[in-house]
């Protein structure tokens, strides 16, 4: 019954979502409103699950004073300190239309000024931050491992090279300057090159990819949905 | 006995990264000490497509803005958003914005705080910021096809959504005459495909610059109306608003970024020339201590 029932759910579901998108009657649309509403409130439940896990995880580390605990703590202390503030708050807004209590507008920058003040100063400019510093290791990576080593990398390379030039406004200005207008337009512009270049190999070779990845995924929902894979049953042993 | 590596070619293929690091950093940094230098941008047809698009739209028409991305990307994505938002304010179309990922809601809001007062708009008659539902955007989309009170029954602030008059125009999804989905991940194309192309809604998406080579294809096909890809999509549509929109106001952060994304592209090219000179160099230098 263990493995049964999981495979039964998962199969009716699942057929009877496909079923659903060919057969636009009253009764099978209202089915996939109660079924997306049901993955809705899942999601919100989820959440909830994975906050707990990571202040379960975090506190464990603390407490034993594991490697790194100080990190651990400043994620407790950052939750705390965000939820505190956003929940907190809202009981003290009013909606200004009907005077009536909107506690949900504590997590509202322009109601809740504290939380605004933390979510634009220091979430925000650290999660920008963080990812800012992707343009120094890419720059470090593309030294280091953008090399010709022969024909087919050479091709690759000129063409990343062009586009990244072409969607650089600045060279894209001088080529026009030095090379477009004084031949009276038979040189294409940077612009127009890094369009061709998008438009028509890369745009070859992402369908060709898309077909590939497409017919991957419809294969694996096959599988899932006649029990072949069962990716609900992981960590169960089964 | 083998004679030891050395010369200038060599040390290059292995010059310490701070180095690089450094050179990055004055490359990016530099640009932004100089406010007043605007660098000209040249119009494409994706971010042209867009424009043309809204501009079409009538007074009254609602534009749907799905803000799908986190602060780690709001210098591509923001600029994108303003510009959609100030183009529909100013002709009067509503703007009404929703998210499936939890930041996108106060960087909505911080987008109308900065564009709706310019053309005298109000919240909940010209624009409404639904906020933040979890569960995925397949299942806000499907839910909205049906019946966007049973998605959202309150807006971000909890006001019910039937108090509010903009809300009277658009109780499904099929009310709207555009979508628009801003985009670090893959939940653009489950916007294009789901609203598009199941439920007929025309879609445009804005992406970051590593992401918008994948979404020339669905491009190409009609499945979206138009795409905006990076800053440098920002900075186009920016440039498209300052000319015929608003001339004071159209240029802003995308058109300011280009100084230092140009620095910084040239820079990165002269490493990957340099590193294959170095490449080549080293390699002649050792097959003639060889010989």
């Amino acid at each position: 019954m263990r493995r049964q029932v999981p495979f039964i759910i998962a199969t009716v579901a699942g057929v009877l979502m496909l079923v659903q998108f060919f057969v636009p009657a009253h009764g099978m649309v209202r089915m996939q409103t109660v079924f997306t509403l049901y993955t809705r409130i899942i999601g919100g439940f989820a959440m909830v699950l994975g906050v707990a896990s990571l202040m379960q995880v975090s506190w464990v580390r603390v407490k034993r004073r594991a490697d790194n605990w100080p990190f651990a703590l400043t994620t407790i202390l950052g939750f705390v300190v965000m939820f505190s503030v956003g929940v907190l708050g809202g009981f003290f807004i009013h909606d200004p239309t009907t005077g009536k209590l909107t506690w949900s507008a504590g997590i509202a920058p322009d109601k809740n000024p504290v939380f605004g003040w933390l979510f634009y100063n220091v979430y925000t400019t650290m999660d920008a931050t963080i990812f800012s510093l992707l343009a120094f290791y890419m720059a470090s990576a593309a030294y280091r491992a953008m090399r010709a080593r022969d024909l087919t990398a050479g091709m690759l390379l000129g063409a990343a090279i062009i586009v990244m030039l072409g969607r650089a406004p600045l060279t894209a200005y001088f080529w026009d300057m030095w090379l477009v207008k004084p031949t009276d337009h038979q040189i294409a512009s940077l612009g127009e090159i890094t369009e061709w270049l998008l438009t028509y190999p890369n745009t070859a070779a992402t369908r060709a990819l898309m077909f590939g990845t497409g017919l991957a995924a419809l294969a694996q929902g096959v599988r899932i949905l006649v029990g072949l894979e069962r990716p609900y049953m992981a960590g169960t042993g089964d | 006995m083998q004679q030891p590596r050395k010369g200038f070619w060599y040390s290059a293929l292995r010059i310490d990264r701070r180095y690089i690091f450094m050179l990055v950093f004055v490359s990016l940094t530099v640009p932004f000490l100089f406010p007043g230098m605007r660098v000209p941008v040249e119009v494409q047809n994706p971010a042209r497509q867009v424009y043309d698009f809204v501009d079409g739209l009538n007074e009254g028409d609602g534009v749907l803005v799905a803000f799908e991305y986190s602060p780690s990307t709001a210098p591509e994505l923001t600029p994108m958003a303003t510009c959609v938002a100030r183009q529909c304010l100013k002709k009067g179309v509503r703007v009404y914005a929703l998210s499936s990922a939890p930041e996108g809601p106060p960087i909505a809001a911080e987008v109308f705080r900065r564009v709706a007062g310019d053309y005298g708009r109000t919240e909940g008659e010209d624009y409404v910021n639904l906020g933040y539902k979890p569960g995925g955007v397949q299942a806000i989309v499907l839910g909205l096809a049906q019946n966007v009170s049973s998605v959202f029954p309150t807006d971000y602030v909890g006001r019910a959504v039937a108090d509010i008059p903009a809300m009277r125009h658009f109780k499904k999804l099929s009310d709207l005459k555009l979508c628009v989905a801003l985009s670090a991940s893959t939940v653009a194309e489950t916007w294009m495909g789901l609203a598009s192309a199941r439920f007929g809604v025309p879609v445009a998406t804005g992406v970051t610059g590593v992401m918008v080579a994948n979404f020339y294809a669905y491009l190409d096909t009609g499945q979206l109306v138009g795409l905006l890809g990076g800053m440098k999509g920002a900075a186009e549509y920016e440039r498209l608003i300052a000319e015929n929109v608003d001339p004071e106001r159209g240029y802003w952060f995308a058109t300011r970024g280009m100084a230092s994304q140009s620095a910084s592209h040239v820079l990165i090219v002269l490493f990957v020339l340099f590193g294959n000179l170095a490449m080549i160099m080293s390699g002649r230098g050792q097959r003639r201590r060889r010989r």
